[in-house]
């Protein structure tokens, strides 16, 4: 590794200090002190990730995190929990039982170490084996106000045979920076359907890793609507470990303004015929950018792979910046990877037609971009859930659409 | 109705309409025939004001007004409907939609009531039976995957929906089998009336054969070259197109 130059030591201190005011804590318990300690040492060797490395080429964090800023308790609620058992990270902090320690494992990226450190609180869920949730259990998480940040840590836990959806709303309208650390386990046939709803506002800078485990015939769907003018760059990093598991991943990013969208995933097939899918739709207004980075990579031993992904961008300015960038490395013989990417603007063909049938050109441009997205929406059931993302995009759109 | 007067228009620089003079009054139904090339369909388009086709000369008056400066939208407002050749696909848009909100947007510009969603459906389930248009068509995107005979039959939906007082039909016919083709025309005619008019545009004869018009000219070259009754059309059935290229 490469010295440090000067101001990113001075930065980094910034962190530590924030660390000695935390563990001084009394809800840190000794084992779970000695792994963030680790995590805070790990973060600190490394630093903040930066436009070297190929997984953070489109993000340039170093310079839009600012010198120094304040550490503020995550703000986080919970509800829905009939059937499940849910509590607060800061509650269980208390008196942290030995199952708890799943969450508290070394981590592999900076951000994670970072978070493993500063994490004070965030959602546990167990759904117990066989249960089948009807009600959805929401997670509302309000980024940190401008000058601070915030770390949150999530266990979601699925036993065997069950089933159950996840609605994570996301608020960052600050210029604070917050990283939120997903820790998802579905067991063998469990079911989980994940709709992530993440709107930032200018300045709000809101990194997301998830790590999920996926057990023989379990079953992960993950739809997205994430944007805004902020800086958002969530990473799902999904281990299909069982046989016959399948992750399905869907995205409608919108950027407006100066928004930032990074979106970078690995799709990590361990066993054999395994099935993973993902589709991006990307709409980008103003200066904003956009990034989907597909990564897929086949273990030997998982023959029959199948794996698709597509992803689209749609331009509303000239100023606006999509990138596509899928990565396959596959080391068994017998499997079907796919991929496609199309970037475009809006063609006025359509929005000719449109017009000669009445409609007045910026509904027009709504319309159209619409369904550009809709093919991400439809997969939602229609109902509460479906209203809540559709609502998120028309808010995303009409600032995109504002910006172009 | 509709007078357009010595109009000149051009698409990327190049004239295409050259000094085109043509009167449609309420209740009259006028075709325009003309070989390939002829301008037939950027009339089309610079009568519903599509980007590009720019007017360098001449006046275009829909019921007295200068239209020349108007959006698509404001001209569809007024009352001008444009049926295309080819109708667009619109992906994840689906006709039900399309139509509500076209509907919707007109009620508003001329200060009419905006209809909910089941106030369209029974304005739309009448007009859709008689064009055979399925409840199933409604819900797939606008024009994606239909067959050439649906897109037009759809056209023809969107023009009985709309009411407009102008109709310009571009080649409705091209890519249509004989049923469909009658059907479409059925549509048309159940539109017909004294306070409507149309111009439909064609390369062959045989749609007038279902759509009688009252005026048919001969388009060559951006300008007309001959205009008669509907004899003009059997004639030139016979005869072709070459003499009127040439004259030109």
């Amino acid at each position: 590794m490469t010295a440090q130059p000067a101001i990113e030591k001075a930065r980094l201190a910034v962190f530590e200090g924030a660390f000695e005011a935390l563990t001084h804590a009394p809800r840190s318990a000794g084992w779970v002190r000695e792994a963030r300690s680790a995590g805070l040492q790990a973060f600190l060797k490394l630093g903040l990730p930066h436009r070297k490395l190929e997984a953070w080429k489109y993000t340039d964090l170093v310079n839009k995190i600012p010198d120094d800023f304040g550490i503020d308790f995550p703000r986080i609620g919970v509800s829905g929990h009939n059937g499940a058992e849910t509590m607060l990270l800061a509650e269980a902090l208390d008196a942290p039982g030995l199952w708890l320690r799943t969450l508290y494992e070394p981590a592999a990226t900076a951000i994670g170490n970072l978070n493993l450190a500063l994490g004070e609180n965030g959602a546990l869920i167990r759904v117990p084996a066989g249960a089948r949730l009807e009600e959805p259990i929401s997670v509302h998480h309000e980024g940190p106000e401008a000058g601070y940040m915030s770390h949150a840590r999530n266990l979601i836990q699925l036993e065997p045979g069950s089933r159950a959806t996840l609605i994570e709303t996301i608020k960052a309208d600050d210029a604070g920076f917050a990283t939120s650390l997903f820790k998802i386990d579905v067991q063998d046939g469990a079911h989980l359907t994940h709709i992530r709803i993440a709107e930032t506002g200018a300045g709000a800078i809101w990194l997301g890793e998830d790590a999920v485990t996926l057990g023989a015939s379990a079953k992960y769907e993950l739809t997205q609507v994430q944007g805004g003018a902020g800086l958002v760059r969530i990473e799902p990093s999904i281990n299909i470990s069982g046989t016959r598991a399948e992750a399905h991943l869907s995205s409608a990013n919108i950027g407006a303004a100066s928004g930032h969208i990074d979106w970078r995933l690995s799709l990590n097939h361990r066993a054999p015929d395994t099935i993973s899918r993902l589709r991006g739709r990307t709409v980008l207004g103003g200066k904003s950018f956009g990034a989907v980075q597909g990564g897929v990579s086949v273990a030997q031993n998982a023959q029959k792979a199948d794996s698709h992904q597509m992803a689209k961008a749609l331009l509303l300015s000239a100023h606006a910046q999509s990138v596509h960038k899928p990565e396959l490395e596959i080391f068994a013989g017998d499997v079907k990877c796919g991929h496609g990417a199309a970037t475009g603007a809006l063609s006025p063909d359509q929005l000719f037609y449109l017009r000669a049938r009445g409609i007045p050109q910026d509904q027009a441009r709504l319309l159209l971009v619409e369904g550009f997205l809709e093919e991400i929406v439809e997969i939602l059931d229609e109902g509460a859930i479906r209203n809540a993302a559709e609502g998120a995009l028309r808010r995303l759109l009409a600032q995109a659409l504002e910006a172009a | 109705m509709l007078e357009i007067n010595d109009l000149h228009a051009t698409v990327g620089g190049k004239e295409i309409v050259r000094g085109l003079t043509l009167s449609i009054r309420a209740g009259e139904v006028h075709a325009i025939m003309g070989p390939n090339g002829s301008g037939k369909s950027t009339l089309s388009y610079v009568l519903a004001g599509r980007d590009g086709y720019a007017i360098t000369g001449g006046q275009v008056l829909f019921n007295g007004q200068d239209i020349r400066e108007l959006t698509p939208e404001a001209r569809a407002a007024l009352g001008l409907f444009l049926g295309f050749q080819y109708p667009v696909e619109i992906p994840g848009v689906t006709m039900m939609t399309f139509l509500r909100t076209a509907v919707n947007a007109l009620a508003k510009a001329r200060g009419g009531k905006e209809l909910d969603a089941a106030a369209f459906l029974r304005k739309i389930k009448g007009a859709a039976e008689k064009l055979k248009i399925s409840d199933d068509m409604l819900k797939r995107a606008v024009n994606v995957g239909y067959s050439g005979g649906e897109k037009k039959r759809a056209e023809v939906l969107q023009m009985t929906l709309l009411e407009p007082t102008m109709a310009v039909l571009d080649e409705t016919d091209s890519g249509l089998d004989i049923d469909a083709l009658k059907l479409v025309a059925e549509g048309v005619n159940a539109l017909r009336g004294p306070d409507r008019a149309f111009l439909v545009i064609t390369h062959y004869q045989r749609l007038l054969d279902y759509i009688v018009p009252d005026h048919v000219h001969i388009l060559a070259h951006g300008k007309i070259q001959a205009s008669g009754g509907p004899e003009l059309a059997k004639e030139l059935e016979k005869s072709g197109y070459e003499k009127f290229v040439k004259a030109a």
